[in-house]
């Protein structure tokens, strides 16, 4: 069902998490559905715009999410202070709930998901968690493990944990366990690179994709996955690799 | 001849709904959804002679009483992508009808004859679009230039010309305007000027301000219009505004409309609101005696 209505929320805490994320607490003024993991949110910030956010947690009626700047209204997002005000509607997407061990792979901010899946899946989720350095990663590790989420960390320059991609370390990991489903989210590059990876190994891949969002409740349109009748905002934002491929060529420069 | 089956300016329709423009409709992987939902015929976005952007966010929020306020902006990607739009409909075996916008009776031609060469079966053209400058219901609540854009349209095209009209205080007159300036048929109502404002913010909710209210509440003025409309020309009208079940379908007919465009309510119940509506109204025509759809058009006006 769709969830459209603007509820104002107060921001109770700006947390840094890394050199370039921070954590925010979200406190709706009215009552909220409680999110599904892989669900998300549509921020808005009066002046500015409104753009879609990963529930990256959810605590007493409160909304976690992780914002890193890269534009106008992402930037005074995490800029924002405590006691300050945003809207939110939401949230839209269908919940990803997966049985079972389930290996995530995440690039940069696209662990926002997995940190409330962590909170959901306790040790039956094991992340893969890539960044370009340590400065990235931060406390996105604790983040994880404070629910008993196993994490496991590849930096580009090998500043901290394993050295590599995500991709790599995670074809690593593949190669020891076998969870019973693979869930990643990050630059479409990367999830292009592992896709690859996995359909030569068999493995089927589901994917948590980043398209422009505006209205989030299935009547604009901007949303549509290329070549197939999929939205987004409504039966996404995790799809199968396969369905995705058209968007993540694109969003990736590929055609 | 089924019972549910209706025509539209002489373009066959195997059931009396079809979506609303702005529902989707600016890509072709969209014609295949709406298919699915069972709609009869495709509506397009608007389409103006250059691809917009449109306002910024928020476009759209969902007001308490099934309702939806927007102010999508008439964002829409341009002519280039009427033939995909059109052959995609074509493949699904339906009728296609491309929603016009433009500023002036030139845009309006230009869009509509592309659209006539890329094979659709009607134009609609937006004279009603209550959040766009220059747009819509600018154009719409100016007799003069309803006379000029549809008579523009309509003296070059040779496939049928719909008018949407929004609600403004000389209906009749607009409407009368847009039949004798070659319009074959009217749809009628848009979405009505509104506002919402955010209580704790202290700001209206849309990044534009100013928005188009759709879904329940609006629906009462939509049946007024229609019967307003048919009782003083018997036109023929698409009636469009706050269509949730077969019970709120029957009365836009009733007041005379031949067919139903549906908005709001494939957002908030979803696609499976078509054929629940389909599924209504056959029981009601059986229940009530109607062979068919054409003996309830206007049935209550008099």
């Amino acid at each position: 069902m769709v969830r459209g209505s603007m509820i104002a929320a107060r921001v109770l805490e700006n947390v840094t998490v890394s050199e370039t994320m921070r954590l925010l607490v979200l406190e709706p003024m009215e009552p909220m559905d409680t999110p599904g993991p892989m669900q998300f949110y549509m921020v808005w910030l009066p002046g500015l715009e409104e753009v879609p956010m990963s529930a990256a947690g959810y605590e007493d009626g409160r909304i976690h999410i992780l914002v890193k700047p890269r534009g106008p209204t992402t930037r005074t997002l995490a800029g924002s202070r405590p006691g300050s005000l945003v809207g939110l509607r939401g949230p839209f997407g269908r919940p990803f709930q997966p049985r079972g061990r389930v290996l995530g792979i995440a690039g940069g901010s696209g662990v926002a998901p997995f940190i409330y899946m962590a909170r959901l899946l306790g040790p039956r989720l094991t992340v893969v968690y890539g960044a370009r350095a340590a400065s990235e990663v931060g406390s996105v590790p604790r983040l994880l493990e404070a629910h008993g989420a196993h994490v496991l960390v590849a930096t580009e320059d090998g500043s901290v944990g394993y050295r590599g991609t995500s991709v790599d370390l995670a074809l690593e990991v593949l190669g020891s366990e076998g969870p019973d489903h693979v869930v990643a989210a990050g630059p479409p590059a990367m999830l292009l690179a592992l896709g690859r990876a996995l359909e030569a190994l068999g493995v089927e891949l589901w994917v948590s994709v980043e398209t422009m969002v505006k209205c989030g409740v299935g009547a604009c349109g901007s949303c549509t996955l290329p070549g197939t009748p999929f939205l987004l905002c409504l039966e996404g934002p995790v799809f199968r690799y396969r369905d995705t491929l058209g968007w993540l060529r694109e969003a990736a420069g590929e055609v | 001849m089924p019972p549910l089956e209706t025509t539209v300016t002489g373009i066959k329709l195997r059931n009396p709904l079809m979506n609303a423009s702005g529902i989707l409709g600016s890509r072709p992987e969209h014609v295949k959804r709406l298919v699915q939902a069972g709609i009869s015929a495709f509506v397009s976005k608007s389409i103006t002679p250059e691809p917009r952007e449109g306002h910024p966010t928020p476009i759209i929020v969902e007001l308490p009483g099934e309702a939806l306020l927007n102010s999508v902006g008439l964002a829409n990607p341009g002519p280039a992508a009427i033939p995909g739009l059109v052959d995609a409909a074509r493949r699904a075996g339906i009728p296609v009808i491309i929603s016009v916008a433009g500023t002036q009776p030139r845009d309006f031609l230009y869009v509509a004859e592309a659209a006539e060469k890329a094979g659709a079966s009607a134009v609609e053209l937006n004279l009603s679009c209550p959040h766009a400058e220059g747009y819509g219901l600018e154009i719409g609540m100016d007799p003069s230039a309803v006379r000029r854009v549809v008579g523009e349209v309509s003296s070059v095209l040779s496939i049928p010309i719909w008018a949407k009209l929004g609600v403004v205080d000389r209906l009749i007159h607009v409407a009368g305007t847009a039949l004798d300036a070659g319009a074959g048929a009217l749809v009628l109502i848009n979405t009505l000027r509104a506002m919402a404002i955010d209580v704790y913010t202290r700001r209206p909710v849309l990044g534009h301000g100013v928005g188009g209210l759709s879904g329940r509440p609006i629906h009462p003025v939509a049946v007024r219009a229609v019967y307003e409309v048919y009782r003083e020309y018997g036109a023929e009208i698409v009636g469009v505004g706050g269509v949730f079940d077969w019970k709120t379908a029957a009365e836009l007919i009733l007041a005379g409309a031949r067919a139903i465009q549906l908005g709001t309510s494939l957002v908030l119940r979803g696609e499976r609101v078509v054929a629940e509506i389909l599924e209504g109204l056959e029981r009601y025509m059986s229940e009530t005696g109607a062979r068919g759809l054409a003996e309830l058009v206007g049935a209550a006006v008099r």
